[in-house]
């Protein structure tokens, strides 16, 4: 027995960080979906502001908002969809209502689609992931600040940017 | 075409295989998908990523029509949009009295509700609640109200606010607290159902209206044109996958114990006549609604005719003035 | 017995307990093979009993004897059975018998942990099987669990599922290190690891592959658990997470746990053609290096199974690319078992038909899983039947077949009788016509449009799986003349001798049939 102990400690060892790597999938997934833009996640970190413009490469945006059916709440914007160019800084107002008679929180966990277009939109200001609270039948006005990085490829004309909209009152 | 795609609840995958699409419903994200399609018509697809119970009764259906029928198709859809939008906007002011409720609502409780929670409220234990035995229908309305408008989340009982006007969801909601012996004496009206919300338009596309257009200013008048068999069998099944399909299933064999078989059934093999008239007047007591006035006599012909050729009977041919024959007889 | 009999021969015997305590406590590799194989064999039944309330449901099209829920429940309990209760444990049960007899050893090197690794796998299926009769339901997520179905959305015994799993795991864990142990440190003098058997080879291979991937089942597992009861959001988007991510997880397991239920099969069809070919192994080195490049190779390719979750084109070309080349060291595998057969004295006993049968209809299934490997066609081939086809061919004509030929195989070391020829023969045309009946038109079901995981389907697949439940029907009957053959061998039958196959080569036909309880004791010497 005594012959096996070192080779029976490295394969625990190996058993074991294998377990950790499990976890370690967990960020390192988000590492390569942020560089990659790989699964549409667009990168959290606060763009700087971009600096120049380029008005021959234009790109189409979409924004759409959901929510499961039945939500107490509801986010629209006049801009469904703009064209806008490359590098140049634009604003989108969204208006959310709390349509319940009971003060809320809800969070918007944007998604983008095409995925590899994600790490193209530099979103200088977002609501993204923040809680918002609304008071009972209150409405309010929230703002994207965005723009489209000069490296986008060329043959991605449009992209959407998507909210899902979920209800945290219960979980915070 | 470019599709978007998303969940609410668990992973889904939307595919229609002549699309040769087929792509996750991921909740939470949104993926896309295109596709060219050259043929007008219509093309069928199934839900192909486990997502509970229900995920082999979760079929596709796509409408595909030329751009330029899409643009008119689109124009109808705004109008009636904006009819209903004034329809709601009137029914804000209006009473019903107990019985126009109780009227309508029994209906409406056929056409939507019955299907689960039985004709007699008492549900399918272990599957679908009892509605007569509930604390819901005899307790708070506004709880009733909600859990009709908004659903409930987690379980197959969906939100019916975008599916039926205020006027059905109060009628439906006032039956539900009143019929079967329950007698609470409440009368839920439009205006408690309806959402303060002004942009939250009710769209109309999915879902056939239950209740006919009656205010409309046009009535279509249906040509009951005799029509050849083979017509009459692709309108038959496409209207019988529309309106029947969902308790009798597609295969004609219903679901026992709730739905009844129609594949080699009496109604089937009988008079014509009869099968006519369950089509057109429902069957009593049971979740058989009437379709008389809903749909038009060409489209039951066609069911009709569909019903008696399917599923390897060879039958009749039933054209919509029979049908007309049997409707304008009652009246 | 008294004390003056005390012998150090092959065949002692120690004053070992009988009866019930005997298996309980017992570290002895062959009384542990032994449990493994049984085990595995009561699995089988259990997971195919679930298969053919499945087909029944199919055989016509409507709902006519279990409600889509309990459908559910049976299609995944169905599939973890039969990969954690049936052919993982098979493969352990032969590893143990056979390793140490092939590499002339007297036990396995950690024979009390051996013990613990088979007696916690009832354990767990108590759990995991009991869950089905509590209030709720067992699992009905799909053997993939995929969240949030599994967490959001399922029922509370969810934490019975994961328990269960967790304990597999560390059986598999634990019986992994043991043969890694076994085989680097108590090979006999002069057997170099390029002269070990085919059979040792893969199981090596397969255990580190086990090492790798168990525990990150483990991992993903725990994950489902902490996000179901513990507030964690590792697949929750609300909480700013990914049910994309549990995909990657599960399958960066999912992939290699599909090579290990057939590198052992691989390791028995090399074992068994050369003997009744009475010819070497054909290519015995890049036999060793083909089994080694599919173990790393299955490292690299699980996104195939995630094809439609909106993958970028460079990620799934990359996997079309890297899955597609796991088919050369294969092919390499076919090709070998085929050369090794021509010009070879060819005889068809049992073990043989079911070794030939292995070549042909894996090969179909390999085939199979080449058209999945393309990218585009994937997309319409994904979740629906011809996916189902693709894997039972490769784990039923393909693991389970290399585990019955196994058995056919040594079978006759183990007890020291022949099984009945006559019924065995039966066993393997009945079982070779009906799995075919059964499997193959699920091909053209799938092509045709039928998802997977329904428990009613459109019309037009209805003739087509009329059949499949009829050749299902017949599968499944036709392994209780398996059991038949296996219990009457243990009962009695042709005494063999010690080498039972006349061109079969290998430590463990120099030992005694039935193999006496200790072997090796002192080790042999190979030249």
């Amino acid at each position: 027995m005594k012959q096996h102990r070192p080779l029976l400690k490295r394969l625990v060892v190996i058993s074991g960080l294998m377990f950790g790597f499990a976890f370690a999938l967990v960020p390192l997934y988000d590492v390569f979906c942020q560089v990659t833009g790989l699964n549409g996640k667009p990168s959290m970190e606060k763009a700087k502001v971009s600096e120049s413009v380029n008005t021959s490469q234009q790109v189409d945006v979409d924004f759409l908002t959901h929510a499961k059916e039945g939500s107490p709440f509801k986010v629209t914007t006049e801009s469904q969809r703009l064209t806008v160019n490359i590098g140049e800084m634009n604003k989108v107002t969204f208006i959310a209502r709390n349509l319940s008679d009971q003060d809320r929180v809800f969070q918007s966990v944007p998604s983008v689609s095409p995925g590899l277009a994600a790490q193209y939109l530099h979103k200088v200001q977002c609501f993204c992931f923040e809680q918002q609270a609304l008071k009972a039948n209150e409405k309010i006005e929230m703002t994207l600040l965005f723009y489209v990085d000069e490296e986008l490829p060329i043959e991605i004309e449009e992209m959407t940017l998507s909210y899902a909209l979920f209800d945290i009152t219960e979980k915070i | 075409m470019r599709f978007l795609f998303t969940s609410d609840d668990v992973i889904h995958a939307w595919w229609i295989p002549d699309f040769a699409v087929k792509k996750d419903a991921v909740p939470g994200f949104i993926n896309e998908a295109w596709t060219n399609v050259n043929v007008e018509g219509i093309y069928r697809g199934q839900c192909a990523e486990l997502c509970g119970k229900s995920h082999g009764f979760m079929p596709i259906v796509a409408d595909v029509r030329s751009p330029e029928e899409f643009e008119l198709w689109l124009i109808e859809q705004k109008e009636l949009v904006a009819q209903q939008a004034q329809q709601e906007a009137a029914l804000k002011d209006v009473s019903f009295t107990m019985d126009e409720l109780m009227t309508l609502g029994k209906d409406v409780y056929t056409a939507n509700c019955s299907v689960c929670h039985q004709p007699g409220g008492q549900g399918l234990p272990g599957l679908f609640p009892s509605i007569k035995d509930s604390p819901i229908a005899t307790g708070d309305v506004q709880e009733h109200i909600d859990i009709v408008v908004n659903g409930k989340a987690g379980s197959a009982m969906q939100a019916f606010a975008k599916q039926l006007s205020s006027k059905q969801l109060a009628a439906v909601i006032t039956y539900e607290r009143n019929a079967w012996g329950l007698n609470t004496g409440d009368l839920v009206q439009p205006k408690d159902v309806q959402t303060d919300d002004s942009s939250d338009t009710k769209p109309t596309i999915e879902t056939p209206p239950t209740e006919p257009n009656l205010d409309s200013a046009k009535v279509i008048e249906d040509p009951l044109v005799d029509l050849d068999k083979t017509k009459l069998m692709e309108l038959g099944e496409q209207a019988y996958t529309e309106h029947c399909a969902m308790c009798h299933q597609a295969s004609g064999l219903g679901l026992p114990g709730a739905f009844p078989v129609l594949k080699d059934s009496p109604v089937i093999n009988g008079p014509i006549d009869k099968h006519i008239d369950i089509v057109l007047n429902g069957k009593e007591m049971t979740a058989m609604q009437g379709y008389k006035g809903k749909l038009s006599a060409t489209t039951i012909a066609a069911i009709v005719t569909y019903e008696r050729n399917a599923w390897g009977r060879s039958g009749e041919v039933i054209q919509a003035s029979e049908v007309n024959v049997q409707i304008k007889g009652a009246e | 017995m008294d004390d003056s009999m005390h012998q150090h021969s092959e065949s002692t015997d120690h004053h070992q307990p009988s009866g019930i305590k005997r298996w309980l406590y017992t570290t002895n590799h062959k009384d542990i093979g032994t449990l493994y194989l049984g085990f595995s064999l009561l699995m089988l039944f259990i997971g195919g009993a679930m298969a053919m309330v499945i087909r029944a449901e199919l055989f016509q099209p409507g709902l006519q004897l279990v409600d889509p829920n309990f459908f559910n429940q049976m299609t995944t309990v169905h599939g973890l059975i039969m990969v954690f209760g049936a052919v993982m444990p098979a493969f352990v049960g032969l590893a143990n018998w056979m390793i140490p007899l092939m590499i002339g050893a007297p036990d396995m090197a950690l024979p009390r942990m051996n013990n613990w690794s088979f007696w916690i796998l009832p354990f767990a299926f108590a759990i995991l099987l009991g869950s089905l009769f509590m209030d709720g339901g067992g699992p009905n997520f799909g053997w993939t669990f995929y969240a949030p179905l599994s967490t959001t959305y399922s029922n509370d015994n969810t934490a019975l599922f994961v328990f269960s799993v967790h304990i597999m795991g560390i059986s598999s864990i634990m019986g992994a290190i043991n043969v890694i142990v076994t085989i680097f440190n108590l090979r006999a003098p002069g057997m170099t690891l390029m002269k070990m058997p085919m059979f040792v080879w893969t199981w090596l291979i397969t255990a580190f592959l086990l090492i790798a991937v168990m525990p990150v089942l483990a991992g993903t597992v725990t994950m489902v658990l902490t996000d179901k009861y513990f507030g964690t959001s590792f697949f929750n988007a609300m909480g700013g997470g990914d049910p994309v991510m549990f995909q990657h997880i599960f399958w960066f397991f999912g992939h290699p746990e599909v090579y290990i239920m057939i590198l052992p099969a691989f390791g028995i069809v090399s074992t068994i053609v050369p003997a009744f070919s009475r010819k070497k192994l054909f290519g015995y080195h890049s036999m060793v290096y083909a089994t080694a490049s599919i173990a790393f190779l299955s490292f690299i390719v699980w996104a195939h199974h995630m094809f439609t979750t909106g993958m970028p084109l460079a990620a799934e070309l990359f996997f079309m690319y890297s899955t597609m080349l796991i088919s050369v060291p294969t092919g390499v595998k076919v090709f070998n078992w085929v050369a090794t057969m021509w010009r070879g004295s060819l005889s068809f006993e049992v073990p043989m038909l079911f070794s030939i049968a292995f070549i042909v209809l894996f090969t179909i299934g390999g085939l199979s899983g080449l058209m999945l490997a393309i990218t585009p066609a994937d997309f319409q081939y994904h979740d629906t039947y011809f996916v189902v086809a693709h894997f039972h061919y490769v784990l039923v004509t393909g693991a389970l077949f290399s585990i019955i030929a196994a058995v056919y195989y040594w079978m006759p070391k183990w007890t020291g009788n022949m099984f009945n020829i006559r019924l065995a023969k039966i066993h393997f045309w009945l079982s070779l016509i009906s799995v075919n009946v059964l499997f193959f038109p699920m091909h053209f079901v799938g092509l045709a449009g039928m998802p997977r995981r329904i428990a009613d389907y459109a019309l037009q697949f209805a003739d087509f799986n009329m059949i499949i439940s009829l050749g299902g029907f017949a599968f499944g009957l036709s392994q209780l003349l398996f059991v038949w053959c296996v219990v009457e061998c243990f009962r009695g039958g042709e005494k063999v001798p010690a080498r039972v196959w006349d061109g079969a080569e290998g430590l463990e036909w120099e030992v005694a049939s039935p193999a006496p309880y200790h072997t090796f004791s002192t080790p042999p010497e190979i030249k």
